[in-house]
């Protein structure tokens, strides 16, 4: 009897202690462990899936779409799970447009995952799909879209692999492009199915849309023209922009070679580079326009006053200036009409090399636009104080200073808008999912509007009947300055007698919105000159921007000239 | 009446039924639930599934109708980009003369008094305002 009480009390107590251990476990869990577990739980029935932010829209200012992300599928496998790899690879290479060794090579490899190949279509997607293949999966992606390649590529530039602008306005307007990536939190059932169930949701915030001052028409146009004229005069490269000039807007802007965005590589990225902005040189004649203006503005000429050009040589402080033919006795007008170097020289004598140098600083020769593009140049302007006695010849026929083809279209849209210098800009409005936001116009007056006409006026002539004629088309209001650079040689520290940049800025002043359309050719072959190479290539963008603006009056001119 | 309600056994028995019912419909609401939430899961598929097929479309379309093609297909066509407003329209600029295929016939028509043809308008306001 006492062994069986004996028996019970053990038994009794190994109870106990066997609930005390428990009891201390469940303690053990329920305090110490039970952030780690309920953690750990949760890994296993939820699952946190990233919800990547759409990338916004970029289009034309007639609403052409120019970029758009758009879905596509990334093909992967897994080499463990798949069988009948010889023939799986034969069918997927059909399809993914892959050497079928290729493919199997990949199906070979001794790993749980491999990619076959990134980014396909949704098309191929559902083929392989149908296909069966047992290994092989999708992923979904987002994948920048460019629906007119080439075009405009240096502005629009193009994003990475994770969706980020690395050139022009994707990486200049990155932050508001991008928008914010967001996730959700969702339960999974054991066959690790979806189910959502109240799920814990950061929503995505997709990125603004923006739309462009471009018009992908113009754009068009510019392109198609820059490109025949670079490749007939195997010139290296090439740029036109067409700008507003009321209000500063960019309407085209073309560099040449161009790049396609959907199909960039380590080789092509330097082909975005927006050369219109980023490229400084030597503007050579067309820059005499800020001293036809500094001298209309301070009354010191007037257009029929007479300059003696020497017979095309004339001597200044230390060099000699050529005109590019022999003149004898020019009026203020006809300096500028025939291009005369000396006469220009004699205008700036004239006027004083430092009151020259204000109309420089007002201009902003020097300074940046501040067009809303990266990596533009400011260009380079020597302050007045390091002025030689050759500068004040040298700088007014466009040497010894430098610009680029926005600054010089700027420089010519004063003198078509009534004398204010505006600030370019490409982005017209930035669309936020709840908002609006549009850009303002920016423009300060730098010379009375009776001046900007007069100085207009003339650059008129310079079409109608100067070295300009090229880009003439009767019964329209075309102006323009052509411009000749020879290239500086930094290797031999002189002028290149054989590298030039051909130049035209022009304008189309009977618009509504008068334009300017500045073009520049880098080394072109066979002939070198602004009047030869780059106004024939103004006055065919001109005619195609005139009809299309809606001036009929100067559409059934143009006509007019065309008709057999 | 209250004694039979009063039996142990009957009470127990609705006691149990109650828990019975009572769980049947806590478990029949949650599949309900449960079911809602992989339709919902489901929905989300196919939304992302039309919304690849159209990314898919867009692509196609443009492939075929970018602004290059369009140009290129207006300029065979004897087409022109006229304004923002009124795209594209028959570009009167060029005249397409029709021309009579034999000699014969040419002949003939001379003979006859018939005129080539042209397809040049004589109106050109016409293209500014249609």
């Amino acid at each position: 009897m006492k062994t069986e009480r004996l028996r019970t009390k053990h038994a009794t107590l190994i109870i106990a202690l066997c609930f005390a251990v428990l009891a201390v476990r469940i303690v053990y869990l329920q305090f110490f462990r039970a952030a780690f577990l309920r953690d750990y739980a949760s890994a296993q029935y939820y699952k946190v899936i990233p919800l990547e932010a759409k990338r916004g829209m970029i289009f034309d200012r007639e609403g052409r779409i120019l970029a758009a992300g758009l879905h596509c599928y990334s093909v992967f496998a897994d080499p463990a799970a798949v069988v009948a790899k010889v023939s799986a690879a034969r069918l997927l290479s059909d399809i993914l447009g892959l050497p079928s060794q290729q493919v199997w090579a990949k199906l070979n490899k001794n790993s749980r995952f491999v990619w076959l190949k990134r980014r396909i279509s949704w098309d191929d997607k559902e083929k392989i799909k149908s296909l069966n293949v047992k290994g092989v999966g999708f992923l979904r992606e987002d994948r920048r879209f460019y629906p007119q390649d080439s075009l405009a590529a240096s502005v629009l530039g193009a994003v990475n692999v994770d969706n980020r602008g690395i050139e022009g306005l994707e990486m200049h307007y990155d932050e508001y492009l991008r928008g914010k990536d967001g996730w959700v939190k969702i339960l999974q059932d054991s066959a690790s199915r979806n189910i959502l169930l109240a799920p814990e949701t950061v929503t995505p915030q997709a990125g603004a849309d923006i739309m462009l001052t471009v018009d992908a028409q113009i754009q068009y146009w510019a392109d198609f023209y820059l490109k025949s004229t670079v490749d007939k005069y195997h010139a290296k490269q090439g740029s036109v922009v067409v700008m507003d000039a009321t209000n500063g807007e960019i309407v085209a802007l073309s560099n040449y070679p161009f790049c396609d965005p959907n199909h960039i590589s380590r080789e092509s990225i330097p082909l975005l580079k927006n050369k219109a902005v980023t490229d400084i040189f030597e503007p050579g004649s067309v820059f005499k326009v800020v001293a036809l203006m500094a001298a209309l503005d301070t009354g010191t000429f007037k257009e029929d006053d007479q300059f003696f050009c020497e017979n095309g040589l004339y001597k200044i402080p230390g060099a000699r200036l050529h005109d590019w033919k022999p003149y004898g006795t020019l009026s203020f007008t006809e300096v500028f009409k025939k291009s005369s170097n000396i006469g220009v020289g004699k205008i700036v004598a004239g006027i004083g090399a430092q009151k020259y140098f204000e109309y420089l600083k007002a201009m902003r020769v020097g300074e940046r636009t501040g067009a809303d593009m990266p990596a533009e140049s400011s260009g380079t302007l020597k302050p007045f104080s390091q002025w030689s006695k050759t500068s004040s010849y040298m700088v007014p026929i466009g040497q010894e200073v430098g610009v680029n083809l926005l600054q010089l279209a700027r420089m010519f849209a004063v003198m078509v808008n009534g004398g204010y210098l505006v600030k370019p800009h490409i982005v017209r409005a930035v669309y936020f999912s709840s908002s609006v936001r549009h850009l303002s116009v920016e423009k300060e007056r730098v010379i009375p509007t009776a001046t900007a006409n007069r100085a207009r006026n003339i650059l008129l002539q310079v079409v109608e009947d100067g070295t300009a004629k090229l880009a003439y088309v009767p019964g329209m209001a075309i102006g323009g300055k052509t411009g000749t650079a020879q290239k500086f040689d930094s290797a031999s520290g002189r002028y290149s007698a054989t590298a030039y940049r051909a130049n035209f800025v022009g304008f189309l002043a009977d618009l509504v919105h008068p334009v300017v359309i500045a073009v520049s050719v880098d080394e072109p072959q066979g002939s070198h000159f602004g009047g030869v190479v780059a106004a024939p290539l103004f006055k065919e963008v001109a005619l195609k921007v005139a009809a299309y603006m809606g001036s009929e009056k100067v559409y059934a001119a143009a006509n007019e000239k065309k008709r057999p | 009446m209250k004694e039979f309600y009063n039996k142990t056994w009957v009470r127990a028995s609705l006691a149990v039924a109650v828990v019975f019912f009572g769980t049947l419909l806590y478990l029949h609401l949650k599949i309900c639930i449960y079911l809602e939430g992989y339709r919902l899961s489901r929905g989300y598929q196919v939304n992302n599934e039309l919304a690849s097929r159209k990314d898919y479309l867009l692509r196609v379309f443009y492939a075929q109708m970018s602004l290059q093609h369009l140009n290129q297909w207006a300029n065979d066509n004897d087409f022109t980009s006229v304004e923002r407003q009124r795209l594209l329209a028959l570009d009167m600029r060029k005249e397409l003369a029709v021309r009579q295929e034999s000699r014969l016939s040419a002949l003939f028509n001379r003979l006859a008094g018939i005129q080539p043809v042209s397809a040049k308008s004589d109106n050109r306001d016409m293209l500014l305002k249609q």
